[in-house]
């Protein structure tokens, strides 16, 4: 028993889970006794439907760091793609036109930044940061029109207010059905094998025939389509916006993914791993304001756990 | 005996786990040219090592110039005398040949303690001419050829005064036309009292540059011989140990029915290549370094796109420009860079098998990973990958065993071609037998054909039925390998004119 504690131990990805959850445990006996409502359902039902957008951008961020990419522009995109479906409801378009329309015009951003890097071969870093200044300098433009507020199809809001069995936000549904699509996606076809291949020897993953600037191109695609979603749903959420919704997001989204023990270099990391990062990330910063810990407190708090759990994990190296 | 310059004797090396150096000696005359041949493995770079201080030995005496020494760093080798130019240059482009050649060395310094950069310029400028070469001091490093740069590695050398200059394969890097002047420079450098030790693979280099050659086989030196009165097959004979004859495992095709016809091919690096492969053929492609050969093999795989030219397989005629088509048509290729595009680091053994065929095995729509983790370890028998389990890194393993991976990984789509390029490079000699081996036994046994890349002359004159020698980009001559000898194929491949 000991021993094959120890075997599942050695594994990297094991060894995260272990950490995650240990923090995890430690903050809901710990955050309990300050606050007798953090670990009640309408706080689980608070926090979730809080980082359901953050999260969605960490599923898909977490297989753009998989292949050794990055993408900065989500947080941008998120916020333009909520102005826009804003923007077309107001002009009269009907709830399910003007959503599929933000979709499709959020998954062509994504496929820009994707042509840039899979196919001219530019450094991702410099071109989502190009795409990311760019839609949040237009959203800044489209706020002039006056602020994103009232619908005229109130239905809009149901998706963002909605609860699934009464306390499951329907935005955290969503989240775990996108993790599980991508689990599953992963495990039975090639395609995780691939993504991790291309993250830890692209040169090698070509030469093997897998079509590393395909794999490239849709995942930024796919990265463009789930940031329109999660602006889409915010809107539904909050009911308004402002042009600096979103700043910010594309980092807390990586960290989510490097909490969850993605290599910002590619090739290491799991889906379960991200999604228990955004789940403690979700709950610290939840717990953190209930104890009344100022803002400035919880970011050097959370800077710390995450070096914290960075060495933790590279312990093994030695 | 004074008139050597350089005497090591009895010269033993222990690592952990491994004896590297038995008793291995390398005696140097004062103003020769000395090679240095042996299979990777056999402690060349150790014995070197050794000289200049980077390893320390076991045991065993070095005389330098009948004093004994036993130098700790580079540093302390170059400042007494004995310089090393190694295979990868270390001209950095940012910076002006004076300044690579006065890195990190404190001299011509003025009283603050800065550089004096005219100084510097000057001293540089001065050993240079002094090499009979036209090159300015104050050029950068970034516009320099190979050769220049060899030029800047040496003078660098002989600006502290360096007597004896080791050459670890100098003309890896060197453009082939450009082979001949840097033997002119050796040559001078020869006359001017410089002692040199010549490390090369390539045995026409060591025929043509050599005074004598000390062979290395298992951390020993066999022997020293004269260049002038051994026959380069004798030379390789000692340094391989045994007849060439057992050490190559070939069995002639009769097989007449042609698998892969290849017409007026030409693409970026060769021109106009027609060949045809039989079935149970193992073709030779032979040219050395810049002739076109690991182009031509890209091409064929579609990791480079053709210009022009007519292939047919299997008697339909395929159009190849991307490596998945290549898979598509069963074309398999074990690539000449291992590490850069051989396998995947980080990644399990089991997976790197599967890189290629994973799909072809599904249960339903989905991956039988189990399938294709019964193939690899199949694979793993069969081919004898020595290795803890199939869930090891790839990464772990000797350069052997890591191209065995990489083989496995094709042969379990089953490929009609398989093209090797430098397939035993870098691998020790018991698994460049068991490939030949396995390549004997897959012509024989299995429906494919097999295009053997190698710059390695004995390798493809052991392995193959015919071969495809190729010089700047064309063909020379295809001739059948029975009527080929060592010089023949060496002379053919630097573009000497056929005679029928």
């Amino acid at each position: 028993m000991n021993s094959k504690l120890r075997n599942a131990l050695a594994d990297y990805n094991i060894r995260r889970y272990f950490i995650l959850l240990f923090i995890l445990a430690a903050m809901l006996i710990g955050f309990s006794f300050k606050s007798p409502v953090f670990t009640t359902i309408s706080n689980f039902t608070n926090v979730t439907a809080k980082f359901a957008e953050i999260g969605l951008l960490s599923a898909s961020m977490s297989l753009v760091i998989l292949t050794g990419n990055i993408d900065l522009s989500v947080g941008s995109v998120m916020c333009f793609s909520a102005f826009v479906v804003g923007s077309l409801m107001q002009a009269g378009m009907p709830i399910a036109g003007a959503i599929i329309l933000t979709l499709l015009i959020a998954s062509g951003i994504g496929a820009i930044n994707g042509a840039f890097i899979a196919y001219m071969d530019m450094q991702p870093v410099i071109v989502t940061l190009g795409t990311m200044t760019a839609f949040r300098g237009l959203c800044y433009v489209m706020k002039k029109g006056g602020p994103i507020r009232g619908f005229p199809d109130e239905s809009f809001y149901n998706f963002g207010a909605g609860r699934l069995f009464g306390f499951i936000p329907y935005s955290f549904a969503l989240l775990c059905l996108v993790f599980l699509g991508l689990f599953v996606l992963m495990k039975a076809s090639r395609f995780g094998m691939d993504i991790k291949a291309i993250g830890n020897n692209e040169v090698a993953a070509a030469y093997s025939g897998i079509r590393v600037r395909a794999y490239k191109f849709l995942l930024f695609t796919f990265n463009g389509l789930i940031a329109g979603a999660a602006g889409i749903i915010i809107l539904s959420r909050m009911q308004g916006l402002e042009a600096s919704l979103g700043d910010g997001y594309e980092f807390d989204a990586i960290t989510m993914c490097l909490l969850g023990g993605v290599s910002i270099q590619g090739g290491k990391g799991t889906l379960l791993g991200t999604f228990l990062g955004i789940i403690v990330i979700g709950y610290l910063k939840s717990g953190m304001n209930l104890v009344n810990i100022s803002a400035f407190y919880q970011s050097a708090i959370l800077g710390v756990i995450i070096l914290l759990s960075v060495v933790i994990g590279s312990i093994e190296k030695r | 005996m004074a008139e050597y310059i350089l005497e090591m004797r009895n010269i033993n090396k222990v690592f952990p786990g491994a004896k590297v150096l038995t008793d291995a000696g390398l005696a140097v005359k004062k103003g020769e040219i000395m090679g240095l041949i042996g299979e990777n493995g056999a402690g060349k770079s150790t014995l070197l090592k050794i000289l200049t201080g980077l390893y320390q030995k076991t045991s065993g005496t070095i005389l330098f110039k009948g004093r004994e020494v036993n130098f700790t760093s580079i540093d302390e080798a170059a400042k007494n005398g004995i310089a090393m130019m190694h295979q990868e240059l270390n001209i950095f482009p940012n910076l002006t040949v004076a300044e690579n050649m006065f890195l990190n060395r404190n001299e011509h310094l003025n009283k603050l303690g800065l550089i004096d950069r005219k100084k510097v310029l000057a001293h540089a400028q001065s050993v240079i001419d002094e090499l009979e070469v036209e090159l300015d001091a104050d050029t950068m490093g970034s516009r320099l050829s190979v050769h220049e740069q060899q030029i800047v590695e040496i003078a660098k050398a002989m600006s502290m005064n360096a007597e004896l200059i080791i050459m670890d394969e100098p003309t890896a890097a060197l453009p082939e036309n450009e082979v001949e002047t840097f033997f002119n420079f050796i040559r001078k450098l020869n006359k001017n009292g410089i002692t040199i030790i010549y490390v090369s693979h390539k045995m026409a280099e060591i025929e043509k540059i050599c005074d004598r050659v000390t062979i290395l086989r298992n951390g020993t030196d066999v022997d020293v011989v004269e260049v002038r009165n051994t026959p380069i097959n004798e030379m390789i004979n000692k340094m391989v140990g045994r007849e060439l004859d057992d050490y190559y495992v070939h069995t002639p095709t009769v097989n007449k029915e042609v698998l892969l016809e290849v017409e007026n091919f030409s693409g970026e690096g060769f021109e106009n290549i027609h060949f045809k492969l039989m079935k149970s053929e193992v073709l030779g492609i032979y040219g050395l370094a810049g002739s076109g050969t690991l182009e031509l093999a890209e091409t064929l795989f579609g990791c480079r796109k053709p210009r022009s030219g007519r292939v047919v397989l299997d008697g339909k005629k395929v159009t190849i420009r991307s490596v998945p088509k290549a898979v598509k048509n069963k074309i398999a290729y074990v690539p000449l860079n291992r590490k850069r595009e051989g396998f995947v680091k980080d990644t399990s053994i089991y997976e790197n098998i599967s890189m290629v065929g994973a799909a072809d095995h599904r249960k339903g729509p989905r991956v039988d990973w189990k399938a294709n983790k019964e193939i690899a370890q199949q694979f793993m028998e069969k081919l004898q990958i020595k290795a803890v389990d199939m869930y090891q890194d790839v990464n772990l393993l000797s350069g052997g065993n890591q191209q065995k991976v990489v083989l496995s990984k094709w042969l379990s789509i089953h490929p009609k071609v398989l093209i090797m390029n430098e397939p035993t490079r870098g691998v020790d000699v018991g698994a460049k037998a068991e490939i030949y081996g396995l390549i004997d036994e897959l012509v024989k046994t299995q429906d494919l054909g097999i295009l053997l890349i190698s710059s390695e002359a004995p390798e493809v004159l052991g392995m193959t039925d015919r071969i495809l020698i190729m010089n700047k980009g064309r063909e020379v001559v295809t001739m059948r390998t029975q009527d080929l000898s060592m010089d023949s194929l060496l002379k053919y491949a630097s573009g000497g004119e056929v005679e029928q």
